[in-house]
Order: C-alpha cells, then sequence, then structure tokens
C-alpha cells in the first residue's frame, strides 16, 4: 500500500480537520464528534438535513455540506457507520424546530447506527424522518429494491433534499419530494481493480490484472458478472442496458446522468465513456436534463467507474436548476 | 473457583482488551473473507476504550463495569459491530444494576437480555451468521446449567464450550444479515467473525472464572 498518511488510526479526524481549515468560513467540526457543521445552522426555518455513512468515500459526504445542500455530515471510521452519539449531536446542531431528515446510504451498519440517533432525538422531542438511498441495482434483484444499497446517486439525491429545504418546505414535502427523485435513480458501475484499506493496508478483494467486475460494491461486496477487460464502449454496453431495463427508463424522459470515478479513473476515461452513454440514451429517446461527470462517490485508489441515472419530473428539474454552495459542489444561476 | 463480584467483573475488562489485542489479527482474517476486514479492531476498539472509561470513572457496581463496555462500543466504534455489541453490553448492565455479585441465576438473566437486545438490535435471528449463534447456544447452556444448580464458574465453562460450538457451525451457513450476505454462499466455509469474538468473550470470561 502507498498512501500519504500519518497514524492509520487518525485518518478521519485528520481528513476531517483538513477539510475544516480548507471551508473555514462555512463549516466547523463538532468539538466532540467526527462530525462537520454548516457554520450557520441552524438556519431559521429551515428543515435540517444531516447526511453521513462511513469515511473513506470523498468527497462524500463532508464536502455536500452548504447552502442549498446538506446542512451536517456524520463520519464513520474508513467505511464503517459513524456512531449513534455522532448522528446526535449532528441532528441537535443543526435542528431548527422544523425537524431533521437523516439521508443516508441504506447500509447495515448505517441503518443500525442512524436509527438509534434517530430515537435518541425523538425522545427530546426534535422531529426526525429517514429517507435510504438505493440505487445500486447489482446488490439485490428488482423486487427486492428496499435491500439495494446506496451510491453515486446520493451526488444530486443531496442536492434535490437540501434544495427543498432551501425553499423552507416543510419536513413532510422534503421526505415526499426526495423519495421520488431516490425512486427513479439507478445506478450501475464496474471496477477494474481493488483499494486498500488504511488501517490493513492490504487490498479488500482480488481482481485479477486482465479482469473487471461489472455491478462490484463499493466495499467489495460481489456484483453481476466478472469478465474479461473490455473497451469504454463496449464496457458502457454491459452498464447502460441494464440501468434503462431496470426502472425503466423511457422514451421522453428525461434525467441528470452521473458518470462517476471511483478514486484512480482518469477524467479521460470519465469523458469517453459519456459519449457512448449519451448515444445509448439518444436511440431510445432519454433526454439528458444536466450531466455530471467527475469523482463524487469513491472508494479509496479503487479503479472504475459507475454510472446513475435520475429521472426528473418538472418538480424535480426545478430543485435540481436551483443554485448552491457547498465545497464541493456549487451551482450558480445568472 | 471465584467469586463473580465487582473485582472480577473489573478485571475482566482488561483481560478481554489483552485477549482481543492477541486476536486483532485473526479477527479482521476472518471478517476479510466476507467484509471489509476490520472486525478485529473495531472490537479492540471497544474493550481499550472500556478500559480507559473505568480508569476514568470507577464502578461502584457490576451494572456500571457494564455499562461502561456498552458505552465505550456504542459511542466510540460504530459500524455494525459498534451497536450491535454495545446493545448487547447495555442490556446485560441494566438487568445487574446494583449488583456486586453474579450467581448463575444472575447470570443467566443478564446474558439472556443481553441476547433479546443483540436479536432486535441486529433484526437477526439463529441461523443467519452472526453474533447471535455464538450467544444464543451460550444463552441455553446457561439456562440448562441453572437448573441443574451449576456453579457460576461451571456456568461460564459450559457457555464458553457451547458458544465455540455455535461459532464453529456458522461455517456451514449462508450470511443473511450484515455486508456478508452480498456474498451470498461466497461466506460458507468462513466462520463468522462476530461469532468468533462472542465466543472468544465467554472463552475469556470462563478462564478468568476457574
Amino acid at each position: 500500500m502507498k498512501k500519504l498518511i500519518n497514524d492509520p488510526r487518525n485518518v478521519v479526524a485528520e481528513l476531517l480537520e483538513g477539510f475544516v481549515l480548507a471551508n473555514e468560513k462555512m463549516v466547523y467540526k463538532h468539538p466532540r464528534v467526527n462530525a462537520a457543521i454548516r457554520r450557520d445552522a441552524p438556519v431559521k426555518d429551515k428543515v435540517g438535513i444531516v447526511i453521513g455513512g462511513g469515511a473513506g468515500h470523498e468527497p462524500l459526504f463532508l464536502e455536500y455540506i452548504g447552502r442549498g445542500m446538506a446542512d451536517a455530515s456524520a463520519h464513520g471510521q474508513i467505511f464503517a457507520a459513524p456512531a449513534p452519539v455522532i448522528v446526535y449531536e449532528a441532528i441537535k446542531a443543526v435542528d431548527s424546530g422544523k425537524g431533521v431528515l437523516l439521508l443516508y446510504n441504506n447500509y447495515a451498519g448505517d441503518v443500525l447506527n442512524f436509527d438509534m440517533a434517530q430515537e435518541m432525538a425523538v425522545a427530546e422531542g426534535i422531529r426526525v424522518e429517514t429517507v435510504l438511498v438505493n440505487d445500486e441495482i447489482a446488490s439485490a434483484p428488482k423486487g427486492k429494491e428496499a435491500e439495494r444499497r446506496g451510491t453515486t446517486a446520493d451526488h444530486i439525491i443531496i442536492k434535490i433534499a437540501g434544495g427543498a429545504a432551501e425553499r423552507k418546505l416543510p419536513l413532510e414535502e422534503v421526505v415526499r419530494i426526495t423519495r421520488k427523485a431516490i425512486a427513479g435513480a439507478r445506478s450501475l458501475g464496474v471496477a477494474l481493480s481493488s483499494c486498500t484499506l488504511p488501517a490493513t493496508g492490504r487490498e479488500i478483494f482480488d481482481l485479477p490484472e486482465d479482469k473487471i467486475e461489472i455491478g462490484m460494491g463499493l466495499h467489495g461486496e460481489p456484483g453481476f458478472e466478472r469478465i474479461d477487460l473490455l473497451s469504454a464502449d463496449q464496457t458502457v454496453d454491459r452498464i447502460v442496458p441494464r440501468i434503462i431495463e431496470d426502472l425503466p427508463y423511457k422514451k421522453g424522459d428525461e434525467v441528470v446522468l452521473i458518470v462517476n470515478g471511483y478514486g484512480a479513473t482518469t477524467r479521460m476515461e470519465l469523458l469517453i465513456t459519456n459519449r457512448r452513454i449519451r448515444s445509448l440514451l439518444a436511440d431510445i429517446g432519454i433526454g439528458v436534463h444536466g450531466t455530471e461527470i467527475g469523482e463524487f462517490c469513491t472508494s479509496q485508489e479503487m479503479k472504475g467507474l459507475s454510472v446513475t441515472l435520475i429521472r426528473l419530473d418538472d418538480e424535480l428539474k426545478g430543485i435540481y436548476d436551483m443554485p448552491c454552495d457547498s465545497a464541493f459542489y456549487k451551482k450558480t444561476v445568472f | 473457583m471465584k467469586r463473580l463480584d465487582l473485582q472480577f467483573w473489573s478485571q475482566a475488562v482488561g483481560l478481554l482488551a489483552g485477549a482481543f489485542t492477541e486476536n486483532e489479527v485473526r479477527l479482521c482474517e476472518y471478517d476479510g473473507a466476507v467484509g471489509d476486514g476490520d472486525h478485529g479492531t473495531s472490537m479492540l476498539l471497544g474493550f481499550s476504550q472500556a478500559q480507559k472509561n473505568m480508569a476514568e470513572r470507577p464502578p461502584a457496581d457490576i451494572g456500571q463495569v457494564f455499562r461502561h463496555m456498552g458505552e465505550a462500543f456504542i459511542e466510540n466504534v460504530g459500524g455494525v459491530t459498534g451497536v450491535i455489541v454495545g446493545s448487547m453490553f447495555a442490556a446485560i448492565a441494566e438487568s445487574t444494576a446494583c449488583a456486586q455479585e453474579l450467581g448463575t441465576d444472575d447470570l443467566c438473566r443478564a446474558f439472556s437480555a443481553g441476547l433479546s437486545a443483540m436479536k432486535k438490535r441486529g433484526k437477526a435471528n439463529e441461523g443467519d451468521k452472526s453474533m447471535v449463534d455464538a450467544l444464543s447456544p451460550a444463552v441455553h447452556a446457561m439456562s440448562a446449567a441453572a437448573e441443574q444448580r451449576q456453579t457460576p464458574d461451571e456456568t461460564l465453562r459450559r457457555a464458553s464450550q457451547a458458544a465455540a460450538g455455535g461459532t464453529e457451525a456458522t461455517r456451514a451457513m449462508e450470511a443473511k444479515v450484515g455486508r456478508g450476505r452480498y456474498q451470498k454462499d461466497k461466506a460458507v466455509g468462513h466462520v463468522d467473525a462476530g461469532a468468533s469474538s462472542i465466543s472468544l468473550i465467554f472463552e475469556v470470561l470462563s478462564r478468568a472464572a476457574r
């Protein structure tokens, strides 16, 4: 393993410290726990949005805090859910009295810890709702969507929830809109190599040099199939039709397209991939309202990429187009 | 045979931290077969933090010893391990509140409460390839020992044996809960890391009680 780190036990605290130093005007670190919080939280009359999960997937979740985005991010150790107390402190720090939305990915550890935090906050009279992101289609078959894991859709789902909250909509409306966006979100990726964990220094799965795995999870969870390395276009042909068929996305649908690098994929590869994705979508007549290309949901130095489609209706389009300002994701409107 | 008094349980925390230091790598390897390989580190973190809690706030009764362990896991460990093990210790703490010594019946009640909390929090049952598969046979063995009016040390010995057997039985199971469930049959052939940890806890307690 080659990583520029210090004591592996301190990576999360140190990355949080570095992030806060770079964004001092926007966020602060909670004095006792590994949570980053919007400096002006709680924002008057606004529903608070708390995101979070295991660390090691930067820029998620940390760098999505800001105006029109999330209010706080609760961080666990690398690939491990945050302890309940971290989430609980984040909830308390952002509640304006209008309630708090917990928005995170559907993993067993996250659900356990966030649920416990929700119970603690509700016991103190804070209104808390939970919405789980479950866009990854290789993690459970169609019909068992509730068992699916959440991945790159976060990049836009957080913006949708944050935008709805920024409009000062009540908690139940923020929940409804966020759920609608998730219901139309599907992702699938391909892994070209494993990642290593700072604590153990070992690769978390074996993937031979000439093989790729379609649907491999962010933490080495097995995917649909392990096949020989293909060209960019051939790889897209293995991924995108599965995504389209799963929802299914139909002629006339409008989507946000996300092409996400897992950590060690060049932007060149992402852009090459994007052409073929667009041609497959055009063949069916699916319109692309917005495209997001870059590293959003990473898995350390894993090589590979994922493709996400999120269907937008007029309401979601309006929120997607709103300006927002977080450390990582900014949108300006002229 | 030792009395299972406040001193016994206070010392047990240090013994557990020592045992998980020795077994950290082995438990991480078990976890690495189906998960991301950090289970041993999480367990060690929990018991090390519990030791610190004990030093900062010396316990006045056995319930407080378990409360320190519960808080350490729930507040400091995170992941699945932190909440599940922490919930077990928190339930045991409630059951042993104010106690200065545990007899066989007290042990039985306490760990039975721990098992219920673990199953409820983890939404796991026997046969799902989880910690429950070690703790459940241990609790059954304790109940049987209690009916036969066995001594506390003999009760812990039988619990330890049952937990080890239960752990071994996870080898043939498909994982139905946690991250291991995504590995489906790939997990078959490996013992569950969480069950191994529960087994190790009983092994340490049983040895200390002799």
